[in-house]
């Protein structure tokens, strides 16, 4: 695999110059102490906690390979597409470990000086501290190797991007176990580099002494979304269970915006109704005790109220309005959905 | 994707034209929905991609956010249902109508969210009237599913969103 990789025509000759002799430096360093020494095994020490909401990645296809060099469609800064992060290579270099190189491609006309946008603010600076790998097939992510806490690493020249021109640098990560042939990139600034192909460097490094490799696992979090409002009626009542979830964020008794649709939909029968008394009561889980939920569901039935009062056109209408925490569950609490149900406020009123 | 040669043609397109015209970046997109908070009033959101990976394990999401109004507007889609650390891009999720399930963004095991890092200096998340900016986040999705209503924190859902 070819590791130079020519930077994009410089503004002038001397900064054609210095492009040469940096990516001749680079060159240098790689292959002047190149010792293929035997190094111990690092071992991939798993430091994350295994999620019960991972999901298996059994049975998926293998991973697409891209063509290298592959380059970012646009990034989230205030450059835009202006700012190019473009993938080089993703070589095995020995020593258990992957070289990365990165080339920043700045097509304004004015040099990014300081440039920290791809870094992690423990691990390094000027650099491409910030970026990690994801190995689709055991589904976890791969942070930068590390000596004493900083990336092994290197800066930017100058630490800038001149205009005009493609920066590239590198950053060294635990190697994947054999017969992992791509890997995803993520970058902080850039959507994912999905199917970035792993290459054996023509050299292979001496072993940089990192630390303890950080490999995380990761989990794909899922709830389950309850419909914003259920509507009964028995005996010329009607009931209507409004899901707590819909209408407040997560301990809280202030109406979100959700909340809107369901209670115009609570007022306006409330207004052809025949009632003059309304019946509003809070209710949560079984989760967290009684001093929490108690007040917690009083407060969202009169959060409740006063929309409702707002919005019911008709005058005269008393509203009761209680809190009940637990008590009173509408399906057993031993599940999400059912927990999301029995979080709810209740508006009952005459036909 | 873009060669070596491509990336020259470019540059050189660049330095060649006068003044700092910055190429507007339109990403095309298959749904949008608008601000609906006094704080993201005047923003535009567009979902311009919610595609697999050729291993079908992960689905990326590419989301944008466009300034219509007059003034300047910081966005921090948060998460607040869940214990992500310090990560404002949490809180974009996917919801499959069906199963009325919400997928979030994949986790790490030091709570980290898969997903656009706000760390001070590497992203922007101010909008200056007129400007977009654009985002990603990662989930882990059955393989059988074929569409989702993209949420993301105040703003309006967009709803049918294929993956592709």
């Amino acid at each position: 695999m070819d590791m130079e990789h020519t930077p994009a025509l410089p503004t002038s000759p001397r900064a054609r110059l210095r492009a040469a002799a940096s990516a001749g430096a680079l060159l240098l360093l790689l292959t002047g102490c190149g010792l293929i020494g035997n190094t111990p095994e690092e071992g991939a020490d798993d430091t994350g906690d295994g999620g019960d909401t991972a999901n298996s990645t059994e049975g998926t296809a293998a991973q697409e390979a891209v063509e290298l060099p592959v380059g970012s469609t646009t990034t989230s800064t205030a450059w835009g597409s202006d700012l190019e992060v473009e993938i080089q290579a993703l070589e095995r270099v020995g020593s258990d470990a992957l070289r990365l190189t990165v080339g920043v491609g700045n097509h304004t006309t004015d040099d990014i000086r300081h440039f920290k946008n791809l870094r992690d603010n423990d691990l390094g600076g000027y650099d491409l501290s910030g970026l990690t790998l994801l190995d689709v097939t055991t589904d976890r992510q791969y942070l930068p190797l590390t000596v004493g806490g900083d990336c092994v690493c290197e800066e930017f020249p100058d630490r800038r991007i001149r205009a005009g021109v493609v920066e590239s640098t590198t950053v060294l990560f635990p190697a994947p176990p054999e017969g992992v042939e791509t890997m995803a990139v993520l970058t902080p600034i850039t959507a994912p580099f999905h199917g970035v192909p792993l290459t054996d460097a023509d050299e292979e490094i001496p072993d940089p002494g990192a630390d303890a490799p950080v490999i995380l696992d990761l989990t794909h979090p899922t709830d389950t979304v309850v419909a914003d409002y259920q509507r009964h009626e028995t005996d010329g009542e009607v009931t209507y269970e409004l899901a707590a979830d819909v209408l407040f964020e997560t301990d809280s008794a202030e109406l979100g915006d959700a909340a809107a649709q369901s209670l115009e939909r609570v007022a306006a029968e409330i207004d052809i109704s025949s009632a003059d008394r309304v019946s509003i009561d809070g209710h949560t889980d079984d989760t967290g005790d009684d001093s929490v939920n108690v007040p917690l569901s009083r407060e969202r039935a009169e959060a409740v109220e006063t929309a409702l009062n707002d919005l019911v056109d008709r005058s005269g209408i008393t509203y009761d309005v209680d809190g009940h925490g637990s008590a009173d569950p509408v399906t057993d609490n031993d599940t999400d959905e059912g927990r999301a149900q029995n979080r709810r406020v209740t508006v009952t009123f005459a036909k | 994707m873009k060669s070596t040669a491509a990336l020259l043609t470019l540059t050189t397109a660049a330095l060649l034209a006068t003044g700092t015209a910055a190429p507007a970046d339109t990403l095309d997109h298959v749904g949008s929905a608008t601000g609906v908070d006094e704080r993201t009033a005047g923003l535009v959101l567009e979902v311009n991609e919610l595609s697999r990976d050729s291993s079908g394990t992960y689905a990326t999401l590419l989301w944008s956010v466009r300034n219509e109004g007059t003034e300047r507007i910081t966005i921090n889609p948060k998460d607040t249902s869940l214990d992500f650390d310090r990560q404002s891009f949490a809180g974009v999720t996917l919801r499959d109508e069906e199963s009325r399930t919400r997928f979030h963004p994949a986790m790490n095991s030091e709570s980290a969210c898969l997903c656009t890092r706000d760390t001070v200096g590497t992203i922007d998340t101010r909008l200056d009237p007129g400007a977009t900016l654009t985002y990603w986040s990662l989930y882990s999705v059955p393989a059988d599913l074929e569409t989702v209503t993209v949420e993301v924190p105040d703003f309006g859902d967009v709803t049918d969103v294929p993956l592709t």
